[in-house]
């Protein structure tokens, strides 16, 4: 047994299947949902994929074609020298129809050109108790879309040393005792200027969002993004503009343990703080509000139940099952989910009817949406759930032949989904 | 029931299964908020920079590498991180040691007959009362003042209880 008895020990040695804190679970997991539209990278990257840059590309080219593209090159620089300290960030994004979801809700659809990863066709649902019209979600989506290109962008100038989560390092030579110096990039989201004054970039927190008012210190070091130029003063940006910044950070301190791996234990304070990177956005302020964003929410199609359309606006727990430990070898194509209409239930199973039409069916051990009403209702404000009432449910099937019949064993989780913009809105069934 | 391990749960998430994520956050939660509640001296906060600290680590998880460390380190460093934002956003002075400690004791790997024995250790502490403070903090995620208003005691006495408990779990587990 270790020595030292701490408060992770003690936390960590918790049997399984306790009951713990479900509400700060719903509230995380609620807000990385309604942060998917921000946060669309991370939803369609996979762990093994790497990026093929240019140069990676080039390498590949035939020499004749190599020096044809560098002569093209040369004679373009030469001709317009300027345009290499041309940057934009300049999503193309068009609308293309406006309709009525299945739901009775604003479809809206897109194509989009450039926004980050997401490509193509996209189509949108407008919340009833969004925040913005119908002919605000083109600016919203682009807004959205060109904080997607501008945060691709920082990760390409950050210098590797900010990343210390890629690679591979030698920490491991760093021993007890040694001075070491860590280093982070944080890029800020969507910031509206109050003032500039001697280098400092004040900014409008937002109140909404707990967000305090910010300033930016910046130096000789700092680069503006303004108006396509990479420039090296702010002279053209003003209050009330809107602005996104990189800032790298740099935490110097004593070890107090051996480096293990990337793992070194400093004391954290930062030490040095470049603002890198100031760019100017492209659309007022408001464009970039984060509610702006949460209210619209995608329509996909639901994991391996691609006929059927699946929204995660939240959602309630109805009831969390143990079908994820019980599936340790099962993969994605294993997992699937479906959000629907409740058409019956009863104390065996109940139906769900999916957007394309299709029924399905899960079995139970018991009535568990009773069970919900009766003995868990209250925590949510007395929410009670009704036939007809939009469930989603995730859960774990052998193949597609089964996955409209699903055993209670299955089941990995069952929501009651909710309609919010914010997670501070009163609780209303979708 | 065997528990599946954060790398494979890791790789469901990146593959696309959002869900997975709840069994890290219902696994880390607990422990993650007393670590930034002992940081910040604030339950509250402590809560919030929990939260933004899984919301931050989910948002970044492909360049999470688990050749390089484990998912529990990498979270609480995250957390460590965003704490001493909040403390510096708060005017409020780091103390050193109180960050290197914890940072040193937190994550240290725990095997299973260690968390066995812990877990018989926290059943046998005496009166009973310390086992339901050891319980319901460490455990079940709840807050002093939570603790004190089912047991009718002061909060103070939450802490004065959960001291005295890991007092006697350090005894009996030498």
């Amino acid at each position: 047994m270790k020595t030292i008895l701490t408060d992770y020990d003690l936390s960590q040695c918790r049997p399984q299947g306790l009951v713990i804190n479900t509400q700060f679970t719903e509230e995380v997991m609620n807000r990385i949902a309604s942060l998917e539209i921000k946060t669309q990278l991370v939803r369609t990257r996979s762990v093994n994929k790497t990026k093929e840059t240019f140069f990676m590309k080039l390498r590949k080219l035939p020499l004749t074609v190599m020096i044809l593209l560098v002569l093209a090159l040369g004679i373009t620089l030469s001709a317009t020298s300027y345009a290499m300290y041309e940057i934009f960030f300049k999503p193309e994004v068009t609308q293309k129809s406006v309709g009525t979801t299945i739901d009775g809700r604003t479809e809206l659809a897109f194509d989009v050109t450039a926004c980050g990863d997401t490509k193509g066709n996209t189509k949108y649902e407008l919340k009833r108790n969004s925040t913005i019209s119908a002919n605000q979600a083109k600016q919203v989506l682009q807004a959205q879309c060109e904080l997607n290109l501008i945060n691709e962008w920082f990760d390409t100038v950050t210098p590797e040393k900010y990343k210390p989560m890629y690679g591979t390092t030698d920490r491991a030579k760093y021993k007890a005792g040694q001075t070491y110096t860590s280093y982070n990039a944080t890029p800020s989201f969507a910031l509206e200027i109050s003032s500039i004054k001697n280098g400092k970039i004040r900014t409008n927190g937002d109140k909404k969002y707990g967000i305090p008012d910010t300033t930016l210190d910046t130096s000789k070091l700092t680069k503006y993004v303004i108006d396509g130029r990479i420039q090296d003063t702010s002279s053209s940006l003003k209050a009330g503009d809107a602005i996104t910044a990189l800032t790298l950070e740099e935490y110097t301190g004593k070890l107090e343990s051996d480096c293990q791996g990337w793992e070194c234990n400093i004391d954290g304070h930062p030490t040095k703080t470049i603002v890198s990177y100031v760019v100017k956005l492209a659309l007022p302020y408001k464009a970039y509000d984060p509610l702006a964003a949460q209210s619209l929410t995608e329509l996909l199609p639901c994991d391996n139940n691609p006929q059927d359309i699946c929204k995660f606006n939240g959602g309630i727990p109805v009831y969390m099952g143990d079908a994820f430990t019980n599936h340790t070898n099962a993969g994605p194509e294993d997992y699937y989910r479906i959000q629907g209409k409740l058409v019956r239930y009863d104390p065996s199973s109940f139906v769900l009817k999916g957007s394309s039409g299709k029924l399905y069916t899960f079995r139970t051990a018991f009535d568990r949406i009773t069970d919900f009403n009766v003995n868990k209702s209250a925590d949510y404000d007395n929410t009670v759930i009704k036939v007809g009432d939009s469930l989603s449910v995730s859960y774990y099937a052998a193949s597609p032949e089964l996955a409209t019949a699903v055993d209670d064993t299955d089941i990995n989780e069952i929501l009651l989904d909710l309609e919010l913009v914010s997670k501070g809105d009163p609780i209303k069934k979708y | 029931m065997k528990e599946m391990d954060d790398k494979k749960i890791i790789e469901e998430i990146i593959a696309g299964n959002r869900d997975a994520y709840r069994s890290l956050v219902e696994r880390y939660q607990t422990g993650l908020i007393i670590h930034c509640e002992n940081l910040l001296k604030n339950r509250a906060s402590g809560e919030d920079i929990a939260q933004e600290s899984f919301i931050k680590a989910y948002q970044t998880l492909q360049k999470f590498d688990e050749n390089k460390g484990r998912f529990s380190t990498w979270l609480y460093k995250i957390a460590t991180n965003k704490c001493i934002d909040e403390l510096r956003k708060q005017k409020r002075t780091v103390d050193i040691d109180d960050v290197e400690q914890l940072c040193a004791e937190t994550t240290a790997p725990m095997y299973n007959d260690e968390a066995q024995m812990l877990r018989e250790a926290v059943e046998l502490l005496e009166p009973p009362e310390y086992s339901r403070v050891i319980k319901a903090y460490y455990w079940e995620g709840k807050s002093y003042e939570q603790i004190a208003r089912e047991l009718n005691i002061k909060s103070q006495t939450v802490g004065t209880w959960l001291h005295r408990a890991k007092i006697q779990l350090k005894e009996a587990l030498v």
